[in-house]
């Protein structure tokens, strides 16, 4: 009996269930994790709750060195980030062929971004769908010779594409990375997936003013392409995420 | 029995400690936010039209018809991105007559105006007119006929105010829209020699 108390403790104390593990890819990055015995995020109208049943000794201690956050929760209370982008863009119309834009004066629209979590964030983008869409017509994702690698713009005659640049003057941008410009010719684009894509990191937090992102969207049909006429449409919805 | 209850009382116990001690609520502590960013473009339709040009008609040697076929045609092509279509519209210069000098070929008169017919030219008359090809991309064989002579044709005289000779709902990325011209000197019409010209415009807008 004893030996069945025990195993039924180690199970209650160590638990089974995982409430967050994790994980990384090339897209995706989860920097905390905990095993408790319980817990799961549940939400209301009104309030959001995450909650974990099972850790041992948890709170915040603190010596002459150090300052100890025991706990999952310990870590992420506190962080506070928010986004706020420019709701609509129009960009600039294309008269039958050509590039929405030429000369990429008034295709942008700007996020600003504010975290005072001291490693930073992570921003993203992805696409509510790959194409742009006008009912049945569409204008297919911007296509790079190499898969998630900017590079300057280049459409087939034959083709009709569109895509995104992160700007050269935002506060946080690797212009190694997307370009010193921010034109056709000399910045680097690429396609807005449907999936989350990592466009910025910063490393610590933003000043109170926050950091202004500026997301360029281009767009052109071939010379030789017939793209029906119309307002094509999609939604890109930019994450910041606290590292 | 005891053994039992005991168990019961411990277990309760831990789980109020647990509940306690280890369950932290937090108040929503954002980790992430999102915004969206509604991006519209807007594509303009445009419209082109190419046509072949100048159209020798097969000459008549005093009287008769002039032979059909491809001589007698001039083929436009029409490109739009415009997703509502086209109309396609014919025209002719002047009063509506060829003139070779002060001489003169009447345009085509049908039975009934503006509604495209065979053609019939009387004895004494001399007339010319236009068709819209049966193998055209778009055309309506309905109101053209779907054969491309003077018998099995619909033939109409080409008006001096813009008349609509096809209708595309769509955009296309290239008509092909086959434009014949018929002309006849009737077997009593003394009709005197010469070349005789008239200018056609063909004008393709988006619908």
């Amino acid at each position: 009996m004893r030996q069945a108390i025990l195993s039924f403790l180690l199970v209650f104390l160590l638990g089974t269930n995982q409430y967050a593990q994790a994980m990384s890819s090339a897209n995706y990055e989860i920097p905390s994790d905990v095993i408790g015995s319980a817990g799961a995020p549940s939400s209301s109208a009104t309030y959001d709750l995450n909650d974990t049943l099972g850790e041992m000794a948890t709170g915040p201690s603190s010596s002459a060195t150090y300052d100890l956050k025991a706990g999952f929760w310990q870590t992420a209370e506190g962080y506070v980030i928010a986004i706020n982008c420019d709701a609509l863009l129009n960009m600039e119309a294309i008269q039958g062929v050509g590039l929405s834009d030429p000369d990429m004066s008034s295709n942008y629209a700007t996020c600003n971004i504010f975290t005072d979590d001291n490693s930073g964030y992570n921003l993203y983008w992805k696409a509510s769908s790959a194409t742009m869409a006008s009912g049945g017509d569409t204008i297919v994702a911007y296509t790079p010779a190499v898969s998630e690698t900017p590079e300057t713009w280049s459409v087939a005659g034959s083709a009709s594409e569109w895509g995104g640049h992160l700007g050269s003057a935002s506060d946080t941008v690797d212009t190694s990375f997307w370009g010193n410009a921010d034109s056709y010719a000399a910045g680097k684009w690429l396609n807005i997936p449907i999936a989350n894509f990592n466009i910025a990191t910063r490393l610590s937090k933003t000043t109170a003013a926050g950091d202004d992102e500026i997301i360029y969207f281009g767009a052109e049909v071939g010379a030789s392409k017939v793209q029906p006429s119309g307002t094509y449409s999609v939604t890109v919805t930019i994450t910041s995420v606290a590292r | 029995m005891i053994l039992v209850k005991r168990l019961t009382i411990f277990f309760a116990v831990l789980a109020v400690a647990f509940i306690f001690d280890l369950i932290t609520v937090s108040p929503t502590s954002a980790t992430d936010d999102t915004d969206p960013v509604v991006v519209n473009l807007s594509v303009s339709g445009t419209i082109s039209i190419s046509c072949t040009t100048p159209i020798t008609m097969s000459s008549i040697t005093g009287t008769g018809q002039s032979t059909m076929g491809t001589s007698n045609r001039s083929t436009c092509t029409v490109i739009t991105n415009n997703s509502a279509g086209y109309d396609l519209k014919w025209i002719s210069n002047g009063t509506g007559t060829m003139l070779s000098g002060s001489d003169s070929i009447a345009a085509y008169t049908p039975a009934v105006a503006d509604t495209p017919e065979t053609w019939s030219v009387a004895g004494s008359a001399s007339e010319w007119g236009g068709h819209l090809g049966s193998t055209s991309t778009t055309v309506d064989t309905g109101v053209w006929g779907a054969a491309d002579t003077y018998a099995g044709g619909n033939w109409l005289n080409i008006a001096t105010t813009n008349r609509t000779i096809a209708t595309l709902n769509t955009e296309t990325t290239g008509d092909t829209e086959y434009i014949y011209f018929g002309a006849e000197v009737g077997a009593s019409k003394s009709q005197p020699t010469g070349t005789y010209t008239n200018t056609v415009t063909m004008t393709a807008s988006t619908k």
